[in-house]
């Protein structure tokens, strides 16, 4: 048994990586390394299992290749043993070292908002991994990933999300012919791609199997955000049946347990105003039947096997937006162009709320009940929830989001070890990364150091990490994940909240703080608050507040 | 029954400034308030009559004095019945065109804390957002809660109309201790008390003996009072809430005793580490509780008995919004502008402050506490659709729910349990009325007292017009615009102006910070390095 657990595996598996070298990341990060070793901490495994150790952790280029039992009973059987050393010793004791996370459903957005951006955010807050919409052109996506794959760059891995048919030449004609579904998908496997969005064929059930189906057997995933315009035809059980991978969001499901096959909408109802169209989107699921949805209509998704994407964060400013809106890190970490976006305005996505009453946030309130016992019994009878965020939209800023996802799945009463389970293990599985999402030998070395358990606290995995007590009853706050291990790169997270904090406080050099949604809580005279020493981590108080001006 | 009519109208008159009609001194608040007037006007108002009942009007409505004496309708089909009718006229006319009259809301639980607080700021606020009555605790002393009552029933303050809650005991004299644990005692102790003008006992610490609770809890009724209980999980093993309520409790405050009422035991499943003097572990056991009860038996008999045994729930959810969501309730808007440094302060995590217990509380224990409100709200609904009365209180000023704002909250916490909008604000108007034994407050209606908000915007289209920075919406052209909360609280006659109130706030709070030289653990890590220039973004005029 205990020699098992020293057999190395393979190093072979990461070859495709392996020579990648991470260089001009200044003092950012640094990786991979030939011998890198984390001393000393506690590991979450990812599969659910609990928290055990501390161990020794060895990796060797971008490979976990070993590791080796600190506790008491492994110590007293084993004997004196020398530490690992290596290239690089990061010295772990009282940190707990869990999986990358691995967004399936995340937006990079457009120009001004700076790549690094977001890719810092998730990378400091954990996210190893991610599944980009094609916000900027898939072209531009196929970079990043490769960009991303050579270390070229520091962010997460990269599978962005392809449009059925793209870089293909087949007519609009081919592509909604079912029969034609296993050449396109080939030619698009050819291409590199991996997960192919369901989007625009689920008008018609037929063809939405057909390229379901191919997409799966060119070894690719497909992805559905179920949209309330054609829910009539493919709901969310119907998406499972057909041989959909994953389901975004909430979309679909309330639609698979009405009373009838489409939702009440009121007379007034325009699906292209998106006032409507959220509103509706929340109070559909009043109309779902609940013992149908928790009983048979969970059983059907887990049968047909398709993954759960919930993506719960993009959604919360819908049943709170003041919490939404007044989140404490949007002075100092949302990007302008993110806020600027936010605000109410008819004429953006996402930004819905300039009607947005308290029956509308009871609505999206019952919703999020409902949608959360779905996913719950989804969860205990065996299907597989997966992590997503939909972040860098609606108020939901990227990196904090992802911390605030796994709270809005523990709050559907998953067990905080399902909910890292769904973020890492499940998602890889989701996503056909066989050596994703375990910390575990022969795994490739996506990693996280995080300061104090996750399993304890969450929201220790925040770049600000939490209030808690240390063992004198004396209160501190913890830092974050210290270090996130990407492909063997090393981060230096603080230093990364440092760069998004400056690209943030030049996006907003020159812009008033007085908007739409903040005007009526800016005192007159503003109180200046400067920080010239950071405050990030830091034991006890730090920061000046100066004088009113 | 008549004679207790009878009884609470002369304690009306005996508590209100100046009745009558044509005998009105109208007294002047530099410009933060006006009244009562001989004759005030509120023209073309639509509507919320409090008992449930949806918007209509418009309105033209007569106070005269404190008294709502005439509602004149003006909506098509009464104007054209009626033919041309001379609009109501008077010292002072309010157009209220386009905007909603309410009754004043009655927060029956509530806090003033202390003295680096100024009374006014909790005042003030309470008034700009709609609570015109409201049941305090007696933080400042009895004496100091008497005397304020006194003041705002004369209205010689800017203040809701006051209740002080307080201890058993509290304003009577002669009783030892052992007088006072003995339940034949009790019809002697509460004449006392409501001798000396209280109304509202508050029970909190008694429910280790039930036969007392049960003693005092017929006192009061006997002697026009009303009892109100925070069921202590130290006390819940002898009396959950089912118990105090078929004891004869007017109303069980906060979420306490229910869970406990519906468990398979009859203590719920402490922690071996559990220690009720700390306060980390106190709250976290008072969500969890939830999750050990079993669900059907409280949504079922343990509702049915609470009405049966025919109490009030006073659920004040705002309170403990902060346990399910740390860090919503921490970044709130309106702290920087509105929220006092006192209050700031004593919410700061710290083991050594009331409610300040946040230092070490996980995403298990938000869990817990959303499980909590789900369940809690469950009941709500379910205690309200069998025809249980739900009432309303915040318990504001503690645990980061800032006066006034937390008003309007707390509408919208009731509104998440699935309640109408319109039941909603039924259980701020009518029903805390009728709990607090008021039969002249709590409706729009003539021969009603004149407690009203004239709201700019439908409260029940969206519960968040009634902030005092009112919300987004949109005009009838399409464009986005800001509604202005409730212009006007009118107490007793006299015409607060809400955004001068607010002003003075806003400079207490200045100054309160003005002081504050470092960053709190709260904020730190939030503290941009670099400010923007500072500007004044909306300067008045």
């Amino acid at each position: 048994m205990t020699k098992q657990r020293y057999v190395l595996l393979s190093l072979t598996l990461g070859a495709q990586f392996a020579n990648a070298q991470a260089t001009g990341f200044g003092d950012l990060a640094a990786g991979p390394y030939n011998r890198l070793v984390i001393r000393n901490a506690m590991v979450i495994p990812g599969h659910g299992g609990p928290p055990a150790g501390p161990y020794d952790i060895l990796i060797e280029r971008n490979v976990i290749t070993q590791m080796v039992p600190f506790d008491p009973v492994a110590a007293e059987r084993r004997g004196g043993a020398a530490r690992l050393t290596g290239d690089r010793i990061i010295d772990a004791a009282g940190k707990y070292v869990m999986p990358g996370m691995i967004d399936l459903h995340t937006h990079v957005r457009t120009q001004p908002q700076e790549n690094e951006y977001s890719a810092y955010l998730r990378l400091a807050h954990g996210v190893t991994g991610i599944v980009p919409a094609s916000d900027r052109s898939l072209d531009s996506a196929l970079y990043m990933q490769k960009q991303s794959a050579e270390n070229r760059i520091l962010a997460p891995r990269m599978w962005p999300i392809w449009g059925w048919g793209a870089k293909t030449r087949f007519n609009r004609e081919q592509l909604e012919d079912p029969a034609r579904a296993p050449d396109i998908a080939k030619e698009m496997a050819a291409q590199g791609m991996r997960v192919v969005s369901l989007g625009s064929v689920t008008w018609n059930p037929e063809l939405f199997g057909a390229v379901a189906k191919a997409v799966y057997a060119a070894g690719g995933i497909t992805t559905i955000h179920l949209p309330p315009s054609t829910n009539a035809v493919v709901n969310a059980v119907k998406a499972a049946c057909l041989g959909a991978t994953m389901i975004e969001h909430h979309y679909g499901y309330a639609e698979s347990a009405l009373d009838r096959t489409t939702q009440n909408f009121v007379r007034s109802y325009n699906y292209d105003n998106e006032n409507d169209r959220f509103r509706a989107a929340g109070s559909v699921w009043l109309e779902a039947d609940r013992s149908r949805l928790l009983g048979e209509i969970a059983d059907s998704m887990v049968k047909c096997g398709v993954t759960m994407l919930p993506t719960r964060v993009v959604y919360e400013a819908n049943r709170d937006f003041y919490r939404a809106s007044s989140l404490p890190w949007h002075e100092k970490y949302t990007h302008q162009s993110l806020i600027n976006w936010n605000l109410p305005n008819p004429a953006y996505h996402g930004s819905f709320h300039y009607d947005w009453t308290s029956d509308d946030e009871y609505y999206w309130t019952y919703a999020f009940r409902l949608w959360g016992d779905l996913i719950a019994e989804f969860n205990k009878r065996g299907g597989r929830v997966a992590y997503g965020t939909d972040d860098n939209y609606i108020w939901a800023t990227p990196g904090f989001s992802a911390v605030r996802e796994l709270q809005l799945l523990r709050e559907t009463g998953m067990h905080s070890l399902e909910v890292i389970k769904a973020a890492t293990y499940n998602s890889a599985a989701t996503l056909r990364e066989p050596k994703l999402g375990l910390v575990r030998p022969g795994y490739l070395a996506d990693l996280v150091i995080v300061d104090g358990n996750p399993a304890y606290n969450l929201k220790f995995l925040y770049s600000f990490g939490d209030l808690t007590l240390d063992k004198d009853g004396k209160m501190f706050r913890t830092q974050g994940i210290v270090h996130t291990i990407k492909d063997g790169v090393v981060m230096n997270n603080a230093r990364l909240m440092e760069e998004v904090e400056k690209m943030v406080a030049k996006s907003k050099q020159g812009v008033p703080p007085a908007n739409a949604v903040t005007e009526p809580f800016l005192p007159n005279g503003r109180r200046v608050i400067p920080n010239d020493s950071g405050s990030r981590g830091q034991r006890g108080q730090r920061g000046q507040r100066g004088q009113r001006n | 029954m008549i004679g207790r009519a009878a009884l609470h109208a002369s304690l009306v008159l005996l508590l209100t400034a100046s009745t009558l009609a044509g005998q009105t001194t109208t007294r002047t608040f530099g410009d933060l308030a006006a009244g009562p007037y001989n004759r005030l006007v509120i023209r073309g108002a639509m509507v919320i009559p409090g008992h449930g009942g949806p918007p209509a009007g418009p309105y033209d409505i007569l106070i005269e004095g404190n008294m709502i004496s005439q509602m004149v309708p003006f909506d098509p089909v009464a104007a054209e019945r009626r033919g041309n009718a001379q609009r109501l006229t008077g010292d002072r006319i309010i157009d209220a065109t386009g905007m909603y009259v309410m009754p004043g809301m009655i927060d029956l639980h509530t806090h003033l804390r202390s003295n680096a607080e100024e009374i006014e700021y909790v005042y003030y606020l309470k008034l700009a957002m709609g609570v015109t009555t409201m049941v305090n605790a007696a933080d400042r002393g009895f004496q100091n809660a008497m005397q304020e009552a006194g003041k705002s029933a004369k209205n010689e303050i800017l203040a809701p109309r006051m209740y002080p809650l307080v201890g058993y005991g509290t304003g009577a004299t002669g009783f030892s201790r052992i007088e006072l644990d003995s339940p034949a005692k009790a019809p002697e102790v509460v004449k006392q008390m409501a001798a000396a003008g209280l109304k509202v006992i508050s029970m909190d610490p008694l429910g280790w003996n039930l036969d007392l609770v049960r003693a005092i809890a017929k006192a009061a009724k006997d002697n026009g009072m009303i009892t109100s209980f925070h069921l202590q999980p130290s006390n819940t093993a002898v009396t959950t809430a089912v118990r105090a309520a078929c004891a004869g409790v007017t109303m069980i405050e906060h979420h306490y005793g229910y869970a406990e009422s519906a468990l398979d035991r009859q203590v719920q499943d402490f922690g071996r580490e559990y220690d009720y003097g700390n306060e980390n572990d106190r709250f976290r056991y008072a969500g969890k509780v939830w999750l050990e009860a079993n669900r059907e038996r409280l949504l079922g008999a343990v509702v049915d008995s609470l009405i049966g045994c025919g109490v009030t729930m006073l659920p004040t959810r705002v309170v403990y919004e902060a346990n399910r969501d740390f860090l919503r309730a921490s970044s709130l808007p309106w702290h920087e502008k509105y929220t006092h440094q006192a209050l700031w302060n004593w919410n700061l995590p710290n083991p050594a402050f009331h409610g300040s217990f946040h230092y070490d509380w996980t995403s298990d224990d938000e869990y817990y506490w959303t499980s909590a409100f789900r369940l809690w709200g469950d009941l709500i609904f379910e205690f309200n659709k069998r025809g249980g009365r739900v009432a309303f209180g915040t318990d504001d000023n503690y645990i980061w729910a800032t006066p006034g704002f937390s008003s309007i909250r707390e509408l919208q916490l009731l509104r998440e349990t699935g309640m109408h909008g319109l039941e909603v604000i039924k259980a701020a108007t009518y029903n805390s009325a009728h709990t607090l034994g008021q039969p002249r407050l709590g409706l729009v209606r003539p021969g009603y007292l004149a407690d009203l908000l004239i709201v700019d915007g439908n409260p029940a289209y969206n519960l968040k017009f009634m902030y005092s920075f009112g919300d987004l919406t949109l005009d009838k052209d399409g464009k986005m615009y800001r509604t202005k909360g409730i212009v006007h609280t009118v107490k007793d006659g006299v015409v607060t102006n809400n955004a001068r109130l607010m002003e003075e706030v806003e400079k207490m709070v200045a100054k309160s910070k003005a002081s504050v030289t470092t960053a709190d653990p709260v904020v730190a890590p939030f503290v941009p390095r670099t400010t923007r220039p500072a500007v004044v973004p909306n300067g008045r005029p």
